[in-house]
């Protein structure tokens, strides 16, 4: 069910609070024990299911049980970020996106399953279990929002946040064909967001429609004081502005993304520059020189803040500490070598290594980031919307191995747009020869998401999402 | 032939009442862990805010210093593992400072590199088997100065050290309370031949807790690196700790052990702006400094220089002098009192002046129109800080007027005068001095009370006269 019609539904009192929360809480009795969604499921929903009936607001999402990434902090609730160092960490403060949704009447089910701090494209990172594709269940979900993305497929909520970084949020939807927004880079409070990439992080919501994405956009987006770096600007409307339209918008498609791409993954490219065109776009081809840069740019600056961003975990204040230990630095350095994964030591060994003696690294990856912001800009001259594969590869199955380095080249049509700040949605469009969904990446200019919203829900009505 | 070239580092924590990035308090002698929050406990979600005071403060200083301010400047993460440190990194400035390029007019002239805002770590408290910690100055607002190595003896240091304590006093923007760590310093030394441009290898000393423990570890180390060079020895770059009983420093580091600590700038904060109308609201709240004070207290006072530094230098005694003048109180008679026996009582009973201003102008006029002498003030002063009672009224519960009306006088004189035909003959053959005589006379038979300067007046009179 999407949010949406449960909304109207709701507001017309042909179901009440705990029966939408009763619908869910089935879905999740049938299928959480295949696709192992979520981390932390409350024990409470019908409780607050009862409660938000006898508070009824004007929210579209009141009443509307919602799933939250497990990297978002929620008060009184366990908050893992997925990760043995967290296990038991209890945060005592809701992350304003979560204070939000709940001061909206959402309802909170669970925490979703994630690579452990965001650092993975497949959920297979996490330190305590293994989401899998509702679509089918031998494919990953994709990372790191993977639970969040399979939660809300397999309509184990009707929403989840998921939170980007790289791609976190657009790779697992596109996984999983449902739609995404990674919003502009300061558009959503990062406060209560346990920290992985400061400079690249992102909240942004998952759900089974546009609509959905714009109704969740609305009440999470805007300024928070407790976030230094959101943005001030004027609060827009998403959803009451929200209109199919792609006409007259010149679209460019990258060359350097389409190259590159699995063979079914490009011709649903090309497929949907020609859908475009029907709806009268004009649609080009385009270049992006610094691309080559992205992933090596990407994991670079990300890793050395997560490097920094990863230091308070040393199990002094909070979090697992090793049982024995010698003096301060023994204890640091056991507690971190026995709970954290082996992908998250890769990171932060990597991003300590180019910050060291003088961050040469770190530098020359900030200054190929300016590079790709510069022809993002240009390209926003001539474009209104860059239009790329979400994964340039098909969904792998879940016993499937890839080097380290192939693994971050996947990255590549979603990370050069974090490094540039910018805002994209996740438009589920074809299916590959497996059957499995493919995505497509919208891309506009720093705080168009209005326009991505509607040119995405041209693509949904006009018959393409349901994959 | 060898000369020293010192450089300082001090590290100054402001008084603002709130914390460099959480509203936490900044007081001194709390409860331990009492003036903590997320922020400034390092929690995982929890984001820096900066404090607009700490700014402020930072703008005055370096306006103070003659700095110039950029408009735009940046902060920092510095990388280090430390018990005490929360996050794991310390909230610094690195490559673009708040303050830069500042000058102080001193000996040969001392340079300014920089002023930059940080914050303090917590305190590690040590007890029996155990170390615990206090995070209650964790997050406490810093400004670090760094000079250049412009300062050639201990003196110099010392005076550079008091000449920064005073303007921080006048700025009003720091309580300077040594024993509570509001003011360290770390000091840098190397020596070289005389006439020499290049700098030699320098050696850091920390651990510096007072002005006095910075003076002795300045001499011990030109000393130490002077007999090195003597021996035909290379001094090494090295950080050494001082230890002030034992009155000699010790080797913590060499240069290959120093830490690495990964600067790059703080994501989760933007840069902190301070535009031409900020500048100018921030310049015209700025107290007027020591200097500036004492500059104004030699032209519009007439004091001279001695007297207009020293109590320009001390902000209490300044307020004293000018409140005293606004209420048309004699400036130089103020500055007497003050300098004398109003220093003298401060000192002896360890408190500030229990007086305002007024009361000093009333004392000072009492003693201009001669109704008290010298010695009265002095007990009057006595009783003003015992009973904070107005100076008139003492000096008349006391007796301590001088008896100045002429009728109650002329008795005196007349009876002075005729038991004393020695001394008036004396005087009228032209021996002056017998006057004093005369006068001490009259002082005896009045018991003190009598005004000199009239008595003086009324017997020439009578003396002239009677020729």
């Amino acid at each position: 069910m999407k949010i949406y019609e449960a909304a109207e539904l709701l507001r017309k009192n042909k179901i009440s609070p705990p029966e939408l929360a009763k619908e869910v809480l089935g879905k999740i009795a049938e299928k959480e024990k295949d696709v192992k969604a979520y981390i932390t499921i409350c024990d409470d929903i019908l409780e607050k299911a009862r409660e938000a009936e006898r508070n009824k607001n004007d929210s579209l999402l009141w009443g509307i049980p919602v799933a939250v990434k497990d990297n978002i902090c929620t008060k009184g609730l366990r908050t893992t970020a997925a990760s043995r160092m967290l296990e038991e960490f209890v945060p005592p403060y809701d992350a304003t996106v979560v204070k939000r949704l709940k001061e909206e009447g959402a309802i909170i089910i669970g925490k979703t399953n994630m690579d452990e701090f965001g650092m993975g494209s497949d959920s297979k990172q996490s330190a305590f279990q293994m989401t899998v594709n509702p679509v089918n269940y031998a494919y990953v979900p994709g990372g790191s929002s993977g639970g969040s993305g399979a939660a809300v497929k397999s309509g184990m909520a009707l929403g989840a946040l998921g939170t980007d970084t790289g791609g976190s949020v657009r790779q697992p939807a596109s996984f999983c064909g449902v739609y995404a927004l990674k919003p502009t880079w300061s558009l959503v409070s990062r406060f209560g967001l346990i920290a992985f990439s400061s400079s690249l992080d992102c909240i942004g919501p998952m759900a089974n429609s546009v609509k959905d994405l714009a109704i969740m956009t609305d009440a999470i987006a805007g300024w928070d004081k407790k976030d230094a770096t959101s943005s001030k600007r004027e609060k827009e409307e998403y959803y009451k502005n929200l209109t199919p339209s792609v006409k007259g918008l010149r679209i460019g498609v990258p060359k350097p993304f389409l190259v590159e791409a699995d063979e079914s993954i490009r011709k649903a490219v090309i497929k949907a520059a020609e859908k475009l065109k029907e709806m009268g776009a004009e649609v080009s081809e385009c270049e992006i020189p610094s691309a080559k840069y992205a992933v090596s740019a990407y994991y670079i600056i990300s890793s050395s803040e997560a490097s920094g961003n990863l230091a308070r975990y040393d199990g002094v204040k909070y979090g697992y500490r090793a049982k024995e230990y010698d003096d301060y630095t023994d204890m640091c350095i056991k507690s971190r070598s026995e709970a954290f994964g082996s992908e998250v030591k890769r990171r932060i060994i990597l991003g300590t290594y180019a910050l060291s003696r003088g961050g040469e690294l770190y530098r020359r990856a900030v200054g190929a980031r300016e590079l790709i912001k510069r022809d993002f800009e240009k390209l926003f001259e001539k474009y209104d919307v860059i239009l790329t594969p979400t994964s340039p590869c098909v969904v792998p199955k879940v016993n499937a191995v890839s080097e380290i380095e192939k693994k971050y080249e996947k990255d590549v049509c979603t990370a050069s747009v974090s490094l540039a700040g910018l805002p994209a949605v996740n438009v589920p469009f074809d299916k590959d020869e497996n059957g499995m969904p493919i995505g497509l990446q919208l891309v506009g200019n720093r705080f168009t998401e209005q326009m991505l919203l509607n040119a995405a829900l041209s693509f949904e009505e006009g018959g393409c999402g349901d994959v | 032939m060898y000369e020293a070239c010192i450089g300082l580092e001090i590290h100054v924590e402001l008084d603002t009442k709130t914390k460099a990035f959480c509203s936490c308090s900044v007081a001194f002698g709390s409860e331990p862990n009492t003036n903590v929050c997320p922020v400034c406990m390092g929690l995982p979600g929890a984001l820096p805010v900066l404090n607009k005071k700490a700014v402020e403060y930072a703008v005055m200083l370096g306006l103070a210093m003659g700095c110039k301010i950029n408009p735009r400047s940046q902060h920092a993460r510095k990388n280090y593992f430390y018990p005490d440190l929360p996050k794991g990194y310390q909230i610094s400035q690195d490559a673009v400072p708040i303050c830069v390029k500042g000058f102080v007019d001193m000996g040969g002239g001392i340079r300014i590199n920089r002023i930059h805002i940080e914050e303090d770590a917590g305190k590690l408290v040590h007890g029996g088997v155990e170390t615990l910690i206090d995070y209650n100055r964790a997050g406490v607002p810093l400004l670090e100065i760094v000079t250049e190595p412009d300062m050639r003896s201990a003196e110099e240091a010392k005076a550079f050290l008091d000449y920064i304590k005073n303007t921080l006093l006048s700025l009003g923007i720091s309580k300077c309370r040594m024993q509570e760590g509001n003011l360290r310093c770390d000091v840098n030394v190397s020596v070289r031949k005389k006439g020499e441009d290049r700098l030699n290898e320098r050696c850091e000393i920390k651990n510096v807790n007072s002005f006095s423990g910075a003076v002795r570890s300045i001499e011990y180390e030109i000393k130490r690196q002077t007999e090195l060079l003597c021996k035909g020895e290379a001094v090494l770059r090295e950080t050494r700790k001082w230890d002030d009983e034992k009155r000699q420093s010790i080797l913590l580091r060499k240069k290959e052990e120093e830490n690495d600590y990964r600067y790059f700038p703080e994501p989760d904060l933007p840069p902190v702006e301070v535009d031409e109308a900020w500048l100018k609201e921030i310049k015209e709240k700025m107290p007027e400094l020591f200097y500036e004070k004492a500059l104004r207290f030699r032209k519009d006072y007439g004091l001279g220089d001695y007297e207009a530094k020293t109590i320009a230098e001390n902000k209490d005694a300044a307020e004293l002098l000018d409140d005293a003048v606004k209420e048309d109180a004699d400036a130089g008679l103020c500055a007497k009192l003050i300098l004398g026996d109003i220093s003298r009582l401060v000192n002896e009973k360890g408190t500030r002046v229990p007086f305002s201003g007024h009361s000093l102008a009333e004392l000072s006029g009492l003693l201009k129109r001669k109704e008290i002498s010298y010695t009265a003030a002095g007990k009057i002063l006595e009783l003003m800080f015992e009973s904070g009672e107005e100076p008139s009224v003492i000096a008349r519960e006391n007796n301590l007027l001088q008896q100045s009306d002429e009728d109650a006088l002329i008795k005196v004189v007349m009876k002075v005068i005729e038991e004393n035909e020695k001394s008036v003959s004396d005087y009228k053959k032209g021996k002056k001095n017998a006057l004093g005589f005369l006068v001490g006379r009259c002082m005896r038979e009045t018991g003190g009370s009598g005004n000199p300067h009239i008595i003086n007046e009324m017997l020439t009179k009578i003396l002239e006269v009677e020729e």
